[in-house]
This record gives structure tokens, C-alpha cells and sequence, in this order.
């Protein structure tokens, strides 16, 4: 079987400019999309295990019920606001600061602690962080 | 028959556009394996197939819906270093494989990355190998099976978009007569 390229480039239409565009803003956009994919799949799965809907997500966060299904779509730029509400309202921790340990293994002088950005507040609605547990290195 | 050919990467990457489709199928999967409200309804609708010991490391839908947007993105990325840059001499050549069961020798070709050492890919693009790197992609999808034939979804759509599309090529003149009877 032989195909004749010249025949096919003739025929060949340019992609949509639609498609152009949003191909080239998955790319230059990968590294926090696909965050934003990989929590709005998170917030999906506890709402699903949870039994929780979309609304009463929104309820919980005081928020849009339009608000909500942006988050869950995986294409919004999450600000840390959003996801430390998004971690109170579902009583979850979704992300974690990378510890100065596993930023420059190599330093002996760091100890491995983790802090928890998860969303645990005071009664005033002030955020607060888990006590880190200390190894030493 | 109503079949355009898009120019995704000229001289290396086309891809067919059906008429019942508002886009081509290259840039129609990678928008499907990127869009989360399509992933979770296919996953939850083919949760049964997740429980085969074939899938007993994606066995939730969510996990199944995290590979699938990561391996999107790997092959996306890959696809365009391998045509816009191969310097280190990696082409689209060594992305497709030729598919084989009833499909062996009828020249269609299948990405198929496998997605870490005992995971395999849930995605596959399927091409028709035009020349040394370069590919015409016809169609793909999730595959929760073995064989496309298994598969559900794949097997709607992927066995029949072959035939049309090798018909069309025939017609067009872009693939000469004689090999399609060659092929069966």
C-alpha cells in the first residue's frame, strides 16, 4: 500500500483558529492545569464518596452553584483563598506544602516537617496549621 | 462522503474530520481526555470494566480520570517534541506501533504508551501510516479492553471510521487502489 503525501497536503484544510487556540493554551499552560485538574478530580471524588452535591458544596462555600462547577471543571487558576475554602467546606486537606527538606535534600541542616494547608480554622474564621511533626533528617 | 483531512503538523500530522463531528478527532479526543464532566460520566458509566484485574490499579473512576488527563498531557507534549524538535532524533515513528490481531498488515498504525512500569495506557490515537513520520490520525479513544473490539465505545465507532477513511483515501486518489485489496 503506498500513499501519496503531495495528494494528501492538497486536500489537507487548516485546523479550526478555535482549535488552534485552545491547543496552544493547553500548552503553555500545562504545569498548572494540570493541578487544577488533578484537585478539582480530588474535590470530585470526596463529593462522590461524601455524598455531597455540587449545591450544597456551594452552600457550604457561600458561593455560586456556577462557582462551584468552574472549580470542578479543572480549568480555573484556583487561588490559595479558594482552595483553603474548598478544604474547610469538605473537612479534607487537598494540598501540602513541599517541605524545604524535599526542596534541597541535600542540606543536613533541614529537618522534615510538613504544613498542612488545610483549611482548619479558629472560630473567627482564622486559619490555623497543624503542628508539624519533626524528623530529624 | 463527508470527510476533511486537517493539516495538525505539516508534513507530519493530520487528522481526519468526520461531518457529524463539529471537530477533527485529534483535536476532539484531546479536548474529551481534558474535559473532567466527559471522563467522569465515561468512567462511571463503564465502572464494571475497572473492577477487571486487568484495571486493579485504577479500580475507582477518579484514579482512571487522573491517568487519563496525565497521559493526555505526556502525549500531547510528546507528539509536538517529536515534530517540532528531534534533534535527538526521536520522531513520531517511534510513538506508533502497527496494530495487529485482525488489523495486522492493513497498515493502521497506534500510539501506545505504556504508563509506568505495570500500568497500561488507557488512551490511543489510531493513524494511518502515510510516510516515515507522518501520520494520519482517523480516531481513538479510552481503551478499557484488550481488544477494540471489547472495548466499549471504541467498538461504535473506531472499526467503522477505519473502513471510511481508507475508502475516502482510495477515492481521493491519496492511496492507490490496488493495495486496498492487498490489505484484506
Amino acid at each position: 500500500m503506498a500513499y501519496d503525501k503531495r495528494k494528501l497536503n492538497e486536500v489537507a484544510v487548516a485546523v479550526s483558529e478555535t482549535d488552534v487556540v485552545r491547543a496552544e493554551n493547553r500548552r503553555q499552560n500545562r504545569e498548572w492545569l494540570q493541578m487544577a485538574m488533578q484537585i478539582a478530580i480530588a474535590i470530585r471524588y470526596v463529593l462522590r464518596l461524601k455524598k455531597i452535591s455540587q449545591v450544597e458544596l456551594a452552600n457550604r462555600m457561600d458561593v455560586s452553584p456556577q462557582l462551584v462547577t468552574k472549580y470542578l471543571s479543572g480549568k480555573e487558576n484556583l487561588t490559595l483563598q479558594t482552595i483553603c475554602k474548598i478544604s474547610k467546606a469538605l473537612g479534607i486537606s487537598l494540598v501540602q506544602i513541599t517541605s524545604l527538606k524535599d526542596v534541597v535534600p541535600e542540606d543536613p541542616n533541614l529537618v522534615e516537617y510538613t504544613i498542612k494547608v488545610d483549611g482548619a480554622s479558629d472560630s473567627e474564621g482564622n486559619f490555623f496549621f497543624d503542628e508539624p511533626s519533626k524528623n530529624i533528617a | 462522503m463527508d470527510i476533511k483531512i486537517c493539516r495538525i503538523f505539516e508534513d507530519h500530522l493530520y487528522s481526519v474530520r468526520y461531518e457529524d463531528k463539529d471537530k477533527d478527532e485529534y483535536n476532539r479526543l484531546f479536548d474529551e481526555w481534558n474535559n473532567l464532566d466527559y471522563l467522569e460520566k465515561f468512567f462511571n458509566d463503564h465502572i464494571d470494566e475497572l473492577k477487571n484485574p486487568y484495571w486493579c490499579r485504577v479500580p475507582v473512576p477518579e484514579l482512571a480520570m487522573q491517568q487519563v488527563v496525565s497521559e493526555a498531557n505526556d502525549l500531547e507534549d510528546d507528539i509536538e517534541k517529536r515534530v517540532t524538535d528531534n534533534s535527538n532524533g526521536d520522531t513520531l515513528d517511534g510513538l506508533f506501533y502497527e496494530l495487529g490481531g485482525k488489523y495486522k498488515g492493513c497498515k493502521i498504525w497506534v500510539s501506545q504508551k505504556a504508563y509506568g512500569p505495570d500500568r497500561p495506557s488507557l488512551i490511543r490515537l489510531y493513524a494511518i501510516k502515510i510516510d516515515d513520520n507522518c501520520y494520519l490520525i482517523i480516531g481513538g479513544g479510552i481503551k478499557l479492553r484488550d481488544t477494540i473490539q471489547e472495548s466499549p465505545e471504541l467498538n461504535e465507532h473506531v472499526l467503522k471510521d477505519i473502513d471510511r477513511v481508507r475508502e475516502y483515501l482510495r477515492i481521493t486518489g491519496i492511496s492507490d487502489a490496488s493495495g486496498l485489496e492487498d490489505d484484506e
